[in-house]
């Protein structure tokens, strides 16, 4: 009985050894840091906004200067959480980022995990900036914790419907592929189309990945509008206007960002990509070339910072321009806070009146970003060339 | 309703002899996994002692581990225990989780809450998975498969394209979590450690609960299902219905892993139910172990912890993430081509060993049959011409006859395997031409088959025991409820009675052998436990096609004896064969059939000395002129 | 109204055309080996690739390149060996060594190879559609009521029906043909007659994966572009096919395709007064109507009479 109760004993220590162990240790005064999470697709076929969303971030963190809060530099640190821009992968993506006790998250890129996560951020009170998400209503979900920097589906749809007009459409036919994106537009171009007294003849969808679109060039061809107007992406697009051509569709057609992408030329030819012409979410000014220097030494110094970076995309384009905004901002806001925590920069996100390089920055009390900056495109040849928007 | 009045049957547990086949996953796993469980949120922040040993992600994680469980469990019930492949189970998921989300969400601005959203989610998914069941209960398996994957598929499409109501790709946004009441302020789990401990304590209790459905008639009835469908329906088991029971389980448990998804994503969107979900599912439950509950959490577990592990490893944004899709479908294969069973093979059922005798008071009152005009048609062919016979009770008939003279049509049409073309069919006096094989059997006609179907991946015992369900213990619905009730009175006397069945043969199913599988027994003992078998359901008329064929003539003799004294008891007997000195000895009388039709019938030494009957089978039988020479 | 008949006509043929494409294939397998060959459209796109690969070799288009008709020759030959070779890899690698007697192992088994093959082409290429190169495409169309025809489609028509017609012929004609008709009816009676199955069942899959071959290329300069996941599109597109036309009839195979597209672009194209289905819903027909097939016709529309009583295998 007595070695009995010496083992006993030599357990309980040793139990409450590793039970002390294992509490957290005091807090040391140290440096205050910035740990910004980045959620966003880092895997996958989609891999490259994920590198446009770090590059950026890098970009901006470089040029960014020291940062100092209460008379300290603050050590910035990065964290990366990969949720494949998939819904179902955003809680846990976020998840991860919470228990790295980020304080901060650039993120996520896409709109689906964006959903999923913010529930877990809010619960967290860590403010979620998102570079290039677009869903109409992810505010509602962020609960004010959501700052978006990009611009929300309505804005396209807003400006898709008045293009739509000032091409002269009087019957106008709106297709997409059935997904998130895409649909979200499509809604919204045929509200303000209809506002706007233009009959909407048609409404189809397609679906991503289709390769045969021949019910739907039959509809158009019944409908016989002046404009088309496609949300969604390139290899669609692409599709679906040379087979309208090949059947002989003359109406032009217009398309939502997303459109004009050179992966376009994989799926068509150029000679059959005729009359095309397309938005993107860019201030007017970046192609107008009256856009600050800052954004002239973006151009010129983002596409060599990426590629020693090792990104897959090296371009100057919105989306890593929104990513470098969207730090910028943040910077901006602990700044003005002097503090890295998350309520207090919230706080002052709400209140910012940043000027940043895709514009001034004034937010909604919900998040949303005031303003829409699109431009315009026409498919010339096989380039896009920024124009004026017609009918202006 | 007695049969035929069975020996004493004393069961002695022996408890000596060979062991039993193939074990499942060894318990050390199962308890390791249970811990496993139970100690991860206890090791994170978020959880009641607030360490942080562990990522608070992988709670996360759990919590749709146990969503997957769920469905996995679900999946073994109906394709591990029936046999029913289902492709697009992601179509009730997809049902659960929507009908859930349309009742508590901002968007909906209902907040019906969960008590009562669950109960309607369930019954949604099974009332659509009785539509879907009764609308294929005619189709083949592998077609069935590939509905199902249609209509995952359809299901899919209808939520995309129905935006209106579902939001379409946008996806059902701003879902409540789990609320304990209805009403948008009602108390709510909102933790991850809650929809945790919530998730698996479900998956604790479906488990339990489902094991010991496994133990019940209808437990026994599904596997029945699975091993061979139409000896199924020759014991008594109503196929159909047995399979719509445990597609609705399937459909519940995946409406109910649809409600808890829900309520822990709080949005939903239609991509995540595509057929790369459904698979997912099932590559769980193939890598686990297909019949196996431990098998389909412990496959779940994997699955989906091992994409998680190599994301720690690779720091949270890398490349090997990519090779995720790859990963799976080689597992898939991997495990088809290495390990066909899974890694966890299916837990064989112990055999409930009970002292009981079965009572057998009455004498058997054996049935009468009447034929009159009986044809059947394969096709055009006519395998049985306008037939006309009667059957006293408790004779013993031999049909004889040259190969393709429509014996075994005979016995088809008789049992309600084929069905007559013309003419009427009589049991007692009652017309039973439309009467499905199990319904035959329910009034006492039992069967055996030429080829022998026994039930192979289920042990000896356990193939008799369907057959006792039938009478002493019918499966049914109640099973589902009854199983927290145990083994009950019912249930024993099956048991009791299959012990008996097989003590008709003395020394040949001893109690080492009842857990044992078919395959180990030689091809005489196999026809022996066909004809226990057949016994179990107290058969009042007895088909037994061939039960001798290939044995030597002392067992074929034995065997003989052994019918000729259960028709001493008053069951009816007809039997088939083609070793006519044996039968002669035993039957009371002997039919000849040449071509369909009827060419003697009467005592055995008469109708092996007719003419036509011996020029009929001569090319097939030697020995015949010594044999009607007795 | 005529115009739009003329349109969903020809837009049903081309596409029911493509169907048959595929559904070939998944008949020859399921004759040999009666299994659902679900990795089938995945091989057609890699035959495809293939194709497009060796057009590109020869330079087609460019200054020295070789002419299109002779470059397309050698691009389907290639697509057809390529083909050929991995349809009987997997026939060896995999069917052939699963030992459950389950027919629905090996369609989980082509699931998983179909994932498998999808990545692997993703990882080859790129996630990127890839290209066909627009000189050896015909070019032009013929007009029909209002209606243009491509010359494309006319193409991939008439291919389509001579290789429905050159199979049918074969299985009818030749010893090798009849050996398969032997070994889909029963493979063991087959066997104790001497058939050599298990070089029939090769030559099952060797047909089939050059057929994939054959048909990837013109499925490239149809669509104009391969992408690396949308063979199981219409992998599930031409099985539907199957189906419908019966697994176990070559001709099925052909009626089931024509079948299949017709009742997709005229349920999506039929106008009933103001009531006009959406494109969306295409596949949902399409699924529906293998379900019909399926539980009223299981055999298929062609196939041989089932017997309501099953015989055990």
């Amino acid at each position: 009985m007595r070695s009995h109760g010496r083992v006993s004993g030599v357990v309980l220590i040793g139990i409450l050894a590793v039970l002390v162990g294992m509490l957290p240790g005091p807090a040391w005064s140290q440096a205050p840091t910035l740990k910004i999470g980045l959620q966003g697709v880092f895997s996958g076929e989609l891999a490259a906004y994920g590198d446009r969303q770090k590059g950026g971030v890098l970009f901006a963190l470089s040029k960014a200067g020291e940062i100092k809060v209460g008379g300290q530099p603050v050590k910035i640190e990065l964290v990366y959480a990969d949720d494949q821009g998939s819904g179902e992968k955003g809680p846990i993506a976020a998840q991860q980022l919470v228990d790295a006790r980020v304080n901060v998250v650039i993120g996520p890129g896409f709109s689906g995990p964006t959903a999923s996560a913010m529930p877990i951020f809010r619960q967290a009170k860590i403010p979620a900036v998102s570079p290039f998400t677009s869903a109409n209503n992810l505010a509602i979900i962020g609960g004010g914790w959501y700052f978006r920097v990009s611009q929300r589906n309505d804005c396209q749809g807003e400006v898709l419907a008045e293009i739509a007009l000032g091409l002269g459409g009087k019957k106008v036919v709106i297709v997409d592929d059935n997904e998130a994106y895409g649909s979200d537009i499509s809604k919204s171009v045929a509200k303000n189309l209809q506002a706007a007294g233009v009959q909407v003849v048609g409404q189809y969808h397609g679906a991503l990945g289709m390769t045969d679109w021949s019910p739907i060039v039959q509809r158009i061809r019944q409908d016989s509008p002046e404009v088309v107007v496609y949300n969604g992406y390139h290899a669609e697009a692409g599709r679906l206007i040379q087979q309208a051509r090949d059947r002989g569709v003359t109406a032009k057609f217009l398309g939502s960002d997303g459109i004009l992408d050179p992966g376009i030329f994989k799926v068509a030819p150029a000679e059959k990509l005729t009359d095309v012409s397309a938005i993107r979410t860019i201030p007017p000014a970046f192609v107008e070339g009256t856009a600050s220097s800052e954004y002239k030494r973006f151009q010129a110094e983002y596409p060599p910072f990426a590629k020693a970076q090792k990104l897959s995309i090296t371009d100057a384009d919105q989306y890593s321009a929104g990513a470098y905004d969207a730090t910028n901002l943040l910077i901006d806001a602990v700044r003005r806070a002097q503090s890295t925590d998350g309520q207090a920069m919230a706080d002052a996100l709400r209140s910012t009146s940043y000027v940043g390089m895709t514009g001034p920055f004034q937010f909604e009390a919900n998040g949303e970003r005031k303003g829409c900056r699109i431009s315009y495109f026409r498919l010339v040849g096989s380039e896009f060339k920024a124009s004026a928007k017609p009918g202006q | 309703m007695a049969g035929p009045e069975l020996t004493a049957a004393t069961a002695v547990t022996d408890g000596s002899g060979p062991a039993v086949p193939p074990s499942p996953a060894p318990r050390l796993v199962v308890v390791f996994l249970i811990a496993l469980i139970i100690v991860l949120p206890c090791l994170t922040r978020g959880g009641p002692f607030g360490f942080a040993l562990v990522p608070d992600r992988w709670v996360t994680v759990g919590v749709l581990g146990a969503t997957y469980a769920i469905m996995a469990l679900g999946l073994v019930v109906v394709t591990g225990w029936s046999g029913q492949f289902i492709l697009g189970y992601s179509g009730f998921f997809a049902i659960g989780a929507y009908t859930y989300g349309l009742l508590n969400s901002l968007v909906s601005e209902r907040h019906w809450g969960a008590p009562l959203s669950i109960p309607i989610a369930i019954g949604l998914s099974v009332a659509v998975a009785l539509v879907l069941g009764l609308a294929t209960a005619r189709v083949r398996g592998d077609y069935f498969a590939l509905i199902t994957l249609a209509f995952g598929e359809m299901v899919r499409i209808s939520i995309t394209n129905l935006r209106d109501l579902t939001g379409g790709s946008a996806g059902l946004l701003a879902i409540d979590p789990l609320t304990l009441g209805s009403g948008g302020a009602a108390p709510a789990i909102t933790s991850a450690v809650g929809r945790y401990t919530t998730g698996w304590l479900a998956v604790g209790v479906l488990a339990a609960w489902l094991a010991l459905v496994r133990r019940t008639p209808l437990g026994r009835a599904w596997v029945a299902v699975r091993e061979d469908e139409e000896a199924a329906r020759a014991v008594g088991i109503d196929t159909a219905r047995a399979k719509l029971v445990a597609l609705a389980v399937a459909a519940a448990v995946a409406g109910l892993a649809g409600c808890l998804f829900a309520a822990s994503q709080l949005s939903l969107v239609p991509s995540t139910f595509s057929m790369l979900s459904s698979f997912i599912v099932v590559t769980s439950l193939v890598v686990g172990g297909m019949g196996s509950i431990r098998g389909a959490v412990l496959g779940t577990v994997l699955l989906l912890a091992i994409p998680e592990l190599i994301r720690d490893l690779a720091g949270g944004g890398a490349g090997l993430l990519d090779y995720q899709m790859l990963i799976y479908g080689l597992a898939m294969l991997a495990v088809i081509l290495l390990r066909p069973g899974g890694l966890a093979s299916e837990a064989p059922q112990g055999f409930r060993r009970t002292a009981e005798v079965v009572p057998d008071p009455e004498p058997t009152r054996g049935a009468t049959l009447r034929l009159r005009g009986l044809q059947a048609r394969y096709g055009g062919v006519v395998a049985v011409a306008g037939l006309d016979l009667e059957v006293p009770a408790g004779q013993l008939v031999g049909v004889i006859g040259p190969n393709g003279s429509g014996k075994t049509t005979l016995l088809n049409v008789v049992s309600g395997f084929h069905p007559p073309a013309a003419g009427t069919l009589e049991l007692d006096g009652v017309v039973v031409n439309r009467w499905p094989p199990e319904r035959r059997v329910r009034a006492g006609v039992a069967r055996t088959f030429q080829m022998n179907r026994l039930f192979p991946g289920i042990s000896n015992a356990e193939n008799v025991l369907p057959a006792c369900d039938t009478v002493d213990a019918p499966p049914g619905l109640r099973d589902l409820v009854g199983a927290w009730g145990g083994a009950g009175r019912r249930d024993v006397r099956a048991h009791a009675r299959a012990i008996a069945c097989l003590g008709e043969f003395p020394s040949r199913f001893p109690a080492w052998r009842w857990t044992q599988l078919p395959t180990s027994l030689s091809y005489a003992n196999r026809r022996r436990l066909e004809t226990a078998r057949a016994l179990g359901a107290r058969p009042r008329l007895l088909l037994l096609d061939e039960p001798t064929a290939g044995m030597n003539p002392v067992d074929r003799r034995e065997l003989l004896r052994t019918v000729r004294r259960w028709a001493d008891g008053g069951t009816t007997v007809i039997v088939v064969e083609h070793q006519l000195g044996a039968l002669a000895e035993v039957a009371d009388r002997l039919i000849a059939l040449d071509h369909g039709t009827v060419i003697a019938d009467g005592p055995p030494r008469e109708v092996l000395a007719s003419p036509q009957v011996v020029s009929a089978l001569m090319s097939m039988e030697p020995g015949l002129e010594r044999a009607s020479a007795r | 109204m005529s115009e739009l008949l003329t349109e969903l006509l020809v837009n049903a043929l081309t596409l029911g055309s493509l169907y048959v494409l595929v559904a070939l294939g998944y008949v020859l397998v399921y004759s040999v080996l009666r299994i659902f060959h679900l990795v089938h459209g995945d091989v057609v796109v890699l035959g495809g690739m293939l194709g497009i690969g060796v057009l590109h070799l020869l330079g087609v288009g460019g200054p020295r390149g070789a002419p299109a008709w002779l470059a397309l020759g050698v691009a389907t030959l290639v697509a057809g060996v390529a083909g050929a070779v991995v349809s009987w890899g997997i026939e060896v690698g995999v069917y052939r060594r699963i030992r459950t007697r389950s027919r629905l192992t090996p369609l989980l088994a082509a699931l998983g190879l179909s994932l498998v093959l999808e990545n692997l082409l993703l990882l080859a290429t790129s996630k990127d559609p890839i290209p066909f190169p627009v000189a050896a495409i015909p070019q032009g169309y013929v007009e029909i009521a209002g209606v243009r025809f491509l010359h494309v489609s006319m193409v991939i028509v008439g291919a389509a029906i001579l290789l429905l017609g050159g199979v049918a012929a074969f299985i009818r004609g030749t010893r090798l043909g009849t050996a398969m008709l032997a070994v889909a009816q029963d493979a063991e009676a087959a066997l104790l007659i001497g058939v050599p199955v298990r070089r029939v069942t090769a030559a099952g899959f060797l047909m089939a994966g050059a057929l994939a071959g054959a048909a990837g290329v013109l499925f490239g300069m149809y669509i104009g572009s391969l992408t690396w996941f949308i063979g199981s599109g219409f992998g599930i597109r031409g099985f539907s096919a199957a189906l419908i036309g019966g697994l176990s009839s070559i001709v099925g195979a052909g009626l089931g395709g024509y079948v299949l597209a017709v009742g997709e672009i005229f349920g999506v194209g039929l106008r009933l007064g103001p009531f006009q289905l959406d494109p969306s819903w295409r596949d949902a027909i399409a699924f529906l109507l293998v379900v019909v097939v399926l539980i009223f016709r299981p055999e298929g529309l062609l196939g041989g009479r089932a017997y309501t009583w099953q015989v055990r295998n």
